[in-house]
């Protein structure tokens, strides 16, 4: 079976099952591009560090015999129906805010849609029900509406507020 | 380097959200409910703009919304719209604060648009549709007879709906003059037309009838028509019908039909369609339908039926069939359940009509050994025609080799046909995975029905959930009346009632956790 070499942005080697990571469009376009035949050969990924690639690896052994995400807007549910995650999943995805956002920009960097659906299903939930306040103290967010602005927001808001 | 590395960099806290490329924090913004995600414009100048040009809302359309800062509407009309329901847009166009036609600030990025028991004009309703026409993928629309305005009294002609939909997929179209359903419908035909006498349909006045060349790629095509219908109106509607399922050839692959003769009316005979209607159906274009793997056809009037038996008969790859249809004769099911063994899942044919030999003008039953190969079926409803059952004073069986069904059968309906005991015997093996059984008057007495020994049988069966049997036939014997009151006592019932119900809820842990334990029936 091909295996692959990833090299991580802290310089540690992690040798791959090909089929493990073929999730990845970047990787994929990599390996394609640069030919590898030889096991030895190492495909760089300067924006990875070497925690959070074993993290996405984790991610994509478990779903790598998953079948490809068709992009099925023929049924196109309502937004709101689209947040269904899978305990595997869930409990996958417990870890700090720091790692977290690592990891969607790692499955954003790496092209693995699946894995960046997870993430910003996960930060959506985090969001959910929240006032601004609990987001801002939630994210680390600073306030830079000034309370005229905030007043204006909050009158144009004012159609979705009786729901 | 990453982002992340220059935000540690330049600012003494790192703040993690904030180092997501705008697009996935875009794509979290619309993974919100809309309360969520306007509340997230309160949250800084960075998420107010990334809320205001990433995400897409979905809202209702009600213009009498509001609170003493003003009406929404305007505000609503201005959002990025992916999904819209019209709750009420009666007013001017120009009251909303747009120039021409426009009433939505963007219309190209509607996907859904919902006007069911809305009430709209008629050109609000055009320019909505005009205007994301080319876009729109999910259009679910409710019409009805107009009460005051008609589209040519707004100078709407034809040509004004020349527009066409080029990617919906999905159509909900429901015409009805029901009053109950109709009151907040959109008034899109004239208000003689489908009442009083019958009478053709003007396509001048009417959109409706343009409809059916509107679509050419729907997958999903459900049409709901509830209408007192004369001859006339059937037949320009049927062919509505049938030119939208031939013109989505290629891509249909759902159809569902209700066409209801509104109350009072007699059923219609059994008539070809008008020849001016036939002229407008393509029928070798209908003959090329062959791919559908859901249909339902609620169908209560005859006219022009045998167009829709050949749109079942041509059928290969159906996994859901439900019919309603008169006549619906045993030949024509039997054909279809052979063409689409392999792929059937469930199947509910009602009013079907039996074959009779012509020799001897008796009834023949229908063979159960049909759905001997249909592997993957597990829901299975047939209910006989009301005007066939009809029994005279020889009672034949009508319903023969149950024991033919698949094992993956889980629910089973059958309705007014005469079933041997012996074959409902044979078929209540537990070794089959039934969960749902309902027999209604399929016999009370001689050797048809459910006596106490198939009472017994099927009250046992492991996986069983539901249970609902109208008649019990208690003729046979005494042991086999004793077996079916004890059974009833058991459960409740008075002894020689001939009704029988039983739910379990959770036929996991079935006779350790039900009420009655049946290995303590004593039968003798």
């Amino acid at each position: 079976m091909p295996f692959v070499n990833l090299e991580s942005s802290d310089g540690d080697l992690v040798k791959v099952d090909v089929d493990v990571i073929k999730c990845s469009v970047t990787i994929n376009a990599l390996i394609e591009h640069l030919g590898l035949e030889d096991d030895n050969e190492v495909v760089p990924l300067q924006n990875v560090g070497t925690e959070t690639l074993h993290k996405v690896l984790a991610w994509a052994k478990h779903h790598k015999d998953d079948l490809p995400s068709v992009d099925d807007d023929e049924d196109d549910p309502p937004r709101e129906r689209r947040t269904d995650i899978t305990t595997w999943d869930a409990n996958f995805i417990k870890m700090e805010q720091i790692q977290l956002f690592d990891l969607i920009l790692a499955a954003n960097y790496l092209d693995i849609s699946g894995l960046l659906d997870l993430g910003c299903k996960i930060v959506a939930d985090m969001i959910k029900g929240k006032t601004a306040d609990e987001i801002r103290t939630m994210f680390n967010i600073v306030n830079d509406l000034t309370p005229q602005e905030q007043e204006q927001i909050r009158k144009e808001n004012e159609w979705c507020e009786e729901k | 380097m990453s982002q992340n590395q220059v935000v540690d960099k330049n600012v003494t806290e790192i703040v993690p959200m904030l180092t997501l490329p705008a697009e996935i924090r875009g794509q979290i913004f619309n993974l919100l409910p809309s309360k969520d995600a306007t509340t997230c414009r309160l949250v800084c100048n960075q998420f107010k703009a990334e809320v205001d040009e990433f995400v897409e809302f979905s809202a209702d359309l009600d213009e009498t919304q509001g609170n003493e800062n003003g009406w929404y509407l305007p505000r609503i009309l201005n959002l990025r719209l992916r999904e819209v329901a019209v709750k009420s847009l009666v007013g001017p166009p120009c009251l909303f604060g747009h120039v021409g036609t426009q009433l939505l600030r963007y219309p190209h990025l509607l996907r859904r648009l919902r006007v069911v028991n809305s009430k709209i004009s008629v050109e609000n309703l055009h320019y909505l549709l005009l205007d994301s026409a080319t876009t729109l993928r999910h259009l679910d629309l409710n019409l009805a007879p107009p009460v005051t305005t008609s589209p040519t009294e707004l100078g709407l002609s034809p040509d004004k709906f020349s527009y066409k939909f080029k990617n919906v997929t999905h159509l909900s179209l429901s015409i009805s003059t029901v009053p109950s359903a109709t009151e907040e419908a959109v008034h899109f035909v004239e208000a003689q037309v489908m009442r009083g006498p019958p009478m053709a349909i003007q396509e001048d006045a009417i959109p409706i009838l343009l409809l059916s060349s509107k679509f050419d790629c729907i997958r999903n095509l459900r049409v709901q028509i509830r209408c007192c219908l004369g001859f006339r109106q059937a037949s320009q509607l049927s062919a509505l019908v049938l030119r939208l399922v031939s013109k989505s050839y290629q891509s249909l692959k759902s159809f569902d039909l209700d066409l209801i003769q509104g109350h009072g009316l007699p059923v219609s005979e059994e008539k070809p369609l008008a020849d001016s209607d036939m002229e407008k159906i393509d029928i070798a274009t209908l003959n090329r339908v062959t791919a559908l793997e859901n249909i339902r056809i609620i169908n209560s009037t005859a006219v022009g039926i045998t167009l829709w038996q050949n749109v079942l008969a041509n059928q290969k790859k159906l996994k859901c069939m439900e019919t309603d249809i008169l006549p619906a004769p045993a030949a024509l099911f039997r054909q279809i359940i052979l063409n689409n063994k392999l792929t059937l899942t469930e199947v509910d044919i009602g009013d079907l009509t039996l074959d009779i030999d012509e020799e001897t003008g008796k009834i023949l039953p229908f063979d159960m050994a049909i759905f001997a190969n249909c592997l993957h079926l597990t829901k299975l409803t047939l209910d006989r025609n009301s005007l066939t059952r009809r029994r005279g004073p020889v009672q034949e069986a009508e319903l023969i080799q149950l024991s033919h069904l698949p094992e993956k059968v889980t629910e089973l309906n059958i309705n007014y046909f005469l079933v041997p005991s012996d074959e409902l015997m044979s078929l209540f093996n537990p070794t089959r995975g039934l969960i749902l059984i309902s027999l209604t008057q399929c016999g009370d007495s001689g050797p048809f029905g459910v006596h106490g020994s198939v009472l017994q049988k099927i009250i046992t069966l492991p996986t069983i959930q539901f249970i609902e049997i109208s008649p019990l036939n208690y003729s046979v014997d005494v042991t086999e009346s004793q077996k079916l009151d004890l059974i009833l006592t058991t459960f409740g019932y008075p002894k020689k009632h001939s009704y029988f119900q039983l739910r379990r809820v959770d036929a996991s842990t079935p006779d350790k956790d039900s009420k009655v334990d049946l290995d303590d029936l004593e039968f003798q």
